[in-house]
């Protein structure tokens, strides 16, 4: 019973940390960014060396993703050649784990250690919330999210904000591959499951404080479905993508 | 294996038929192409099957095409081909693997000509309907929608068509495929194939035989690589990096995936 928790414990941080860090993206900078995929795996073999390696080299990359490809693009061309970039991003950071750690299958270290990123992501999100609801910080990332040239002519630094949000993203995702090393047997293929379940919760909602209790939901829904033998576990991912989906038709809907 | 460049283009250019000229991203062009390499397993029924089911399924995705708003569609395509990998990974898993393909009805390995000459064909019919005055309407169509209707056009029956033409070709590249390597599996529905295909279409821009040439030799480029002296993991690797880093400069160069007139 530990065992289970312990492993719902880690599936549910997984999920509702790339939810949130696809969701936030999307909002401020207007692109679903598959990359996190890639850089997911990477923060699960940085993570086997050490927690904060993982975090810092993480948030490190997906910034230079930002300085290199997204602040040289508008806000309306975003979407369609930032979904292409950020896809390219996470192949080069598969790429890269595949060259630096070949391809190795790293078991997992320590089950309780998944408490150290559960701490770690509850200060940081309490800590982002606070900035995004409560001061000038997170207004002016609406702001940005909203008219980006706008923002800009009223002097608010939108290549700052955005640099600090990649790096806080990059991190959240780093703290995610370590979770899964903790928890779960790390190889280059794995992790696009939950990706997918994270990505499935982020679109689901317009709400941020949502996004990882949908995260969770979508992730009892799945496991309870296999668990039970109603689906077969390679299944899985159909119940993720049914989110999709739904939603997708309901905003059509209501367009 | 220079053969298999000539199917990688022959994918390409029919895949551009949607990417380029349907002004779209047309993410799932891989399970057309799987259609027609798991139904080479099965000879002239296989291919009537392919057929039947190519069309049954471009019918759907060219209607949600034309209904869709453009981010809708894109990631309704992704998650149609995230979806079919999973059932496709089901079927193996229910029959204990006895899916895969072991032997064809086509064995077009006995022949270096038959890949070339289909492939040519394939790529000689993406061209000619590439200039056609369908492909010229859908092109409108998927720049400004309101333009088309204006013109008294219907855009979901243009852009059914478009799909089902697309789709057809996309899974006679699968057949040919399917049939000189005579081995199939769900690989080719991941996401590394799919981002090797989108740089593959987008690499060479907007004009149509710049597209077919540039492929060519990016296939090309990446068997050259298969002969560097290091294990096949960390070319693996290199693969992915070259193949990322080149979406990467294609995504932020090439104007015209990022405008729309």
């Amino acid at each position: 019973m530990t065992d289970l928790l312990l492993h719902m414990t880690g599936l549910w941080l997984v999920a509702g940390l790339v939810s949130f860090g696809i969701w936030l993206t999307e909002k401020v900078s207007h692109i679903l960014h598959f990359g996190l995929f890639g850089l997911f795996i990477f923060g699960a073999y940085l993570s086997h060396l050490h927690l904060l390696l993982s975090v810092a080299i993480c948030a490190l990359l997906n910034a230079i993703f930002y300085w290199f490809f997204v602040s040289g693009i508008s806000q309306k061309a975003r979407h369609k050649s930032g979904l292409l970039a950020s896809l390219g991003f996470g192949t080069v950071v598969q790429g890269a784990s595949l060259i630096l750690f070949q391809a190795q299958v790293i078991t997992p270290s320590d089950q309780f250690l998944v408490f150290v990123p559960i701490l770690l992501f509850a200060v940081l999100w309490f800590a982002f919330w606070l900035l995004w609801s409560k001061n000038k910080y997170g207004r002016n990332l609406k702001a940005i999210a909203d008219d980006a040239a706008g923002a800009i002519s009223l002097g608010i630094n939108a290549y700052v904000h955005e640099t600090v949000l990649w790096l806080f993203i990059g991190g959240i995702v780093g703290l995610a591959g370590a979770a899964f090393q903790s928890q779960f047997v790390v190889s280059p293929s794995v992790g696009f499951d939950l990706f997918l379940a994270g990505f499935a919760a982020a679109i689901a909602t317009c709400q941020i404080a949502f996004v990882p209790v949908l995260a969770f939901f979508i992730l009892l829904i799945t496991t309870a479905l296999s668990w039970f033998n109603i689906i077969p576990v390679q299944l899985s991912l159909v119940v993720p993508l049914a989110f999709v989906f739904v939603t997708l038709f309901l905003q059509h809907k209501k367009a | 294996m220079h053969l298999q460049a000539f199917i990688f283009t022959a994918y390409t250019s029919a895949s551009r038929l949607i990417f380029v000229r349907g002004e779209t991203l047309f993410l799932c062009a891989p399970v057309f192409y799987a259609i027609g390499v798991f139904g080479s397993a099965h000879g002239v029924f296989g291919l009537l099957f392919g057929v039947i089911a190519t069309v049954g399924l471009a019918t759907l995705v060219g209607f949600l095409w034309s209904k869709l708003s453009d981010t809708a569609f894109i990631i309704f395509s992704l998650g149609l081909l995230f979806a079919s990998a999973q059932v496709v990974l089901g079927i193996e898993q229910i029959t204990g693997g006895a899916y895969g393909i072991s032997s064809t009805a086509f064995l077009f390995h006995q022949s270096i000509f038959i890949v070339p000459a289909i492939s040519l064909l394939i790529i000689g019919i993406s061209a000619y309907a590439w200039n056609t005055q369908h492909g010229v309407m859908v092109s409108a169509i998927g720049q400004d929608k309101s333009l088309a209707r204006g013109q008294s056009v219907s855009p979901m029956n243009a852009q059914i068509k478009w799909m089902i033409g697309t789709g057809v070709l996309l899974m006679a590249t699968g057949f040919l495929w399917g049939s000189w390597r005579s081995f199939a599996d769900v690989n080719m529905l991941h996401l590394d194939q799919l981002i090797l295909l989108i740089t593959g279409v987008y690499l060479g821009g907007r004009r149509l035989w710049h597209g077919i040439g540039i492929a060519f030799l990016f296939a090309l480029f990446l068997q050259a690589i298969r002969f560097l002296p290091f294990n096949s993991v960390i070319i693996g690797g290199i693969e992915l990096v070259i193949i990322g880093f080149v979406l990467i400069l294609v995504a932020r160069w090439h104007k015209f995936i990022t405008i729309k007139t």
